[in-house]
């Protein structure tokens, strides 16, 4: 009877052999599904410079470094909310807003303020503080994450038109085209500041206990719950630090536009998850991380980039970033394993 | 006493949604005596109706523990399609071709959700994605108003029963009518219920769970393109985002009339109560003259607060994500 519980073609397997062996497997299987995203962004890297007109070229590369500057600050936010299994659907509505507010405290056409470096610092925290709530809301009211942040970014956003009362107001501060305009090596400022963005987020997933927690919840959160860690406030945390970096994405944005009105966050959201998603996180929580959100950044702006090198319609844009996002999740969803999807 | 105290608490739940519309009423009343006159009557009736076709089919997918959020871009494309459809011929066949729309979008989402076993709020924001895009193709982005000659074809949508009820609350109210039917007298309604309080309990009784959340998505699918429709006959053009904000407003509803988001606790009627409270706070805003910003900041609180409301606090083991 020792070996009644070993499986007939496996062997003479002991119970012990027998699970390393699937651990194994399982550890084989996982490392494959990691290099799906590098070999994806390679094969289209080189499909795009063989096929798409104006691809491969030094204008291009720029232009994709410059593309990528806003959704790489998301992503670096939106991964830990990811992790845990949640998800944030406010990013648009909180980066409209922060684009709205800070061009009416900097120096501006609209009104008196002229709060400078002090006003975006305002505007960051404010940013923070709707992530905050958001996060708030989810864990100690218990409504489901895509839920409140749904509600949230509907009235965030009308919270940003209203601040501008319809009339976008034009930046007059000196610091805002300097920004947008510097370069170095062809290369914009912006997108330094987000790879360094980027970068902070890469150290706190590396070196922080609170990564390691946010790992840990999007596993096994009952686990985690029980070990004494106090989950409540690292899924605050994971929304706060999501809305900071949305928040930075709508100054980004306002920078580059030298004007702050809520649409600058349209269509920010898609692009975000869409990345995350290609790049192999799992909605369910558990997987993903700071290198991964990159490689799904930067296949997503080079599907961007050739769709609009083809002069497709921006229409069709955002349903291909549907298609392709349901696509991402049908193949990463592990079958069988978790039963009950809603 | 405590079962006294609990029955006392269950009704205290679906009264709740009745007492908030007698105080929303009560409140704009008083703000504004012409909120509860002949004429504004008519006129929350006839915003209601639209709503009451979307939140009442999508109690089903809530009741189920699912959410759609394509509704509103449904809307929009069903709004365009008709509108330009009446602009061109405008036969009452459009009401059968639209349903078959919504059936398609519905199915659309039923099936990416239980084939490919993508969460529904991926799922249906994505479709929302396509069929927004849709919209926008065939309207070429450009809102187009229906010619006047073809105005006598949709004509008898402003009949109104006593000059109280308009034609189309009518008809918005026989298919809550047909809902409740399904919902309380046929197998699919128990289903639903059973599979949104339970789902692995229900399988193992045998409940086809597949076909049972493919209807609840196809009657949400249907309910939001009938919706189109009487935009498209309200508003007498085509507009390619009518529906953006409907998503929320179709949420809210249903919330605020007593179904809870996990499943399994609401019904149709209640979702009834839930779109007139919406409805009348949208009206009494506007009569009173509240910005049109404070709208959207009002209807997201509204959901949030909705919720919290509606939570199950008991369960504290069970994890939200």
């Amino acid at each position: 009877m020792a070996n009644s519980a070993s499986l007939p073609g496996r062997g003479d397997l002991t119970i012990a052999e027998e699970f390393a062996q699937k651990i194994a497997d399982e550890r084989r299987h996982n490392q494959l599904m990691q290099m799906v995203p590098g070999i994806i962004l390679a094969s289209f890297a080189v499909l795009a410079s063989l096929f798409v007109g104006g691809f491969f070229t030094v204008t291009n590369a720029i232009n994709i470094l410059n593309q990528i500057s806003i959704p790489l600050i998301l992503a670096t936010g939106i991964t830990n909310v990811i992790i845990i299994g949640g998800i944030d659907l406010s990013i648009e509505g909180v980066m409209g807003f922060c684009a709205s507010i800070v061009t009416l405290l900097v120096l501006n056409k609209k009104n008196s303020m002229d709060l400078g470096v002090l006003g975006m610092a305002l505007t960051v925290a404010a940013g923070t503080f709707i992530g905050f709530v958001t996060g708030v809301l989810h864990v100690k009211m218990r409504i489901p994450s895509f839920m409140v942040s749904f509600g949230m970014g509907s009235v965030i956003t009308g919270f940003g038109i209203m601040s501008y009362g319809g009339k976008p107001a034009t930046v007059e501060y000196a610091l805002f085209p300097a920004i947008s305009q510097g370069s170095i090596l062809g290369i914009p400022y912006l997108s330094f500041m987000a790879l360094g963005i980027f970068l902070v987020g890469c150290f706190i997933q590396k070196y922080t206990a609170f990564a390691r927690a946010i790992y840990a919840i999007g596993d096994n959160e009952g686990v985690l719950r029980s070990t004494g860690v106090n989950v409540d406030w690292v899924k605050i945390k994971a929304f706060a630090w999501c809305a900071c970096c949305a928040s930075l994405a709508g100054l980004f944005g306002a920078i580059r536009l030298n004007r702050g009105e809520v649409i600058i966050g349209q269509g920010n959201l898609f692009t975000t998850i869409t990345a995350l998603v290609v790049g192999g996180a799992s909605l369910a929580g558990g997987k993903g991380g700071m290198l991964e959100s990159l490689v799904g950044v930067v296949i997503v702006v080079i599907i961007q980039n050739c769709m609009i090198l083809l002069g497709i319609n921006p229409y069709i844009q955002e349903a291909v970033k549907g298609v392709i996002i349901i696509l991402a999740v049908a193949l990463s969803v592990t079958r069988g394993k978790k039963d009950f999807v809603k | 006493m405590p079962a006294l105290a609990r029955v006392f608490r269950d009704h205290l739940s679906s009264l709740m949604p009745l007492l908030c519309l007698a105080l929303v009423l009560g409140v704009f009343t008083s703000m504004n005596a012409n909120f509860l006159g002949v004429y504004n009557i008519t006129s929350i009736l006839t915003d209601t109706a639209p709503l009451l076709l979307v939140a009442g089919s999508l109690t089903f997918v809530l009741l189920l523990g699912c959410i759609d959020l394509s509704t509103g871009s449904i809307i929009s494309c069903s709004c365009v399609i008709a509108g330009l459809y009446i602009s061109e011929t405008g036969s009452p066949v459009m009401l059968v071709l639209m349903a078959l729309m919504g059936v398609l979008a519905g199915l659309l989402n039923g099936l990416v959700y239980t084939l490919l076993r993508v969460p529904t709020f991926v799922a249906t924001l994505c479709t929302s994605a396509v069929w927004q895009c849709a919209a926008l193709l065939i309207s070429d982005g450009k809102p187009k108003g229906i010619p006047i000659k073809q105005w006598s074809v949709i004509n008898w949508s402003k009949f109104t029963l006593f000059d109280l009820f308009p034609i189309t609350f009518l008809v918005a109210l026989g298919f809550l009518a047909i809902l409740f039917f399904i919902q309380n007298r046929t197998r699919v309604g128990k289903s639903i219920y059973a599979v949104g309080a339970n789902e692995k309990a229900s399988r193992m009784m045998g409940v086809a769970t597949t076909w049972t959340k493919l209807a609840a998505f196809t009657l949400a699918g249907v309910g939001s393109a009938l919706a189109g429709v009487f935009y498209a006959i309200k508003l007498r053009s085509s507009l390619p985002q009518v529906g953006t904000p409907l998503t929320l407003m179709a949420i809210a509803a249903v919330v605020l009339g007593g179904t809870t988001l996990t499943g399994g606790i609401g019904g149709v009627l209640r979702t009834l109560v839930g779109v007139l409270l919406v409805i009348a706070i949208q009206n009494g805003l506007n009569l009173v003259g509240v910005d049109a910003f404070w709208q959207q900041i009002c209807f997201g609180t509204l959901v949030i607060v909705a919720i919290i409301l509606n939570a199950d606090k008991s369960g504290r083991d069970i994890i939200i994500k």
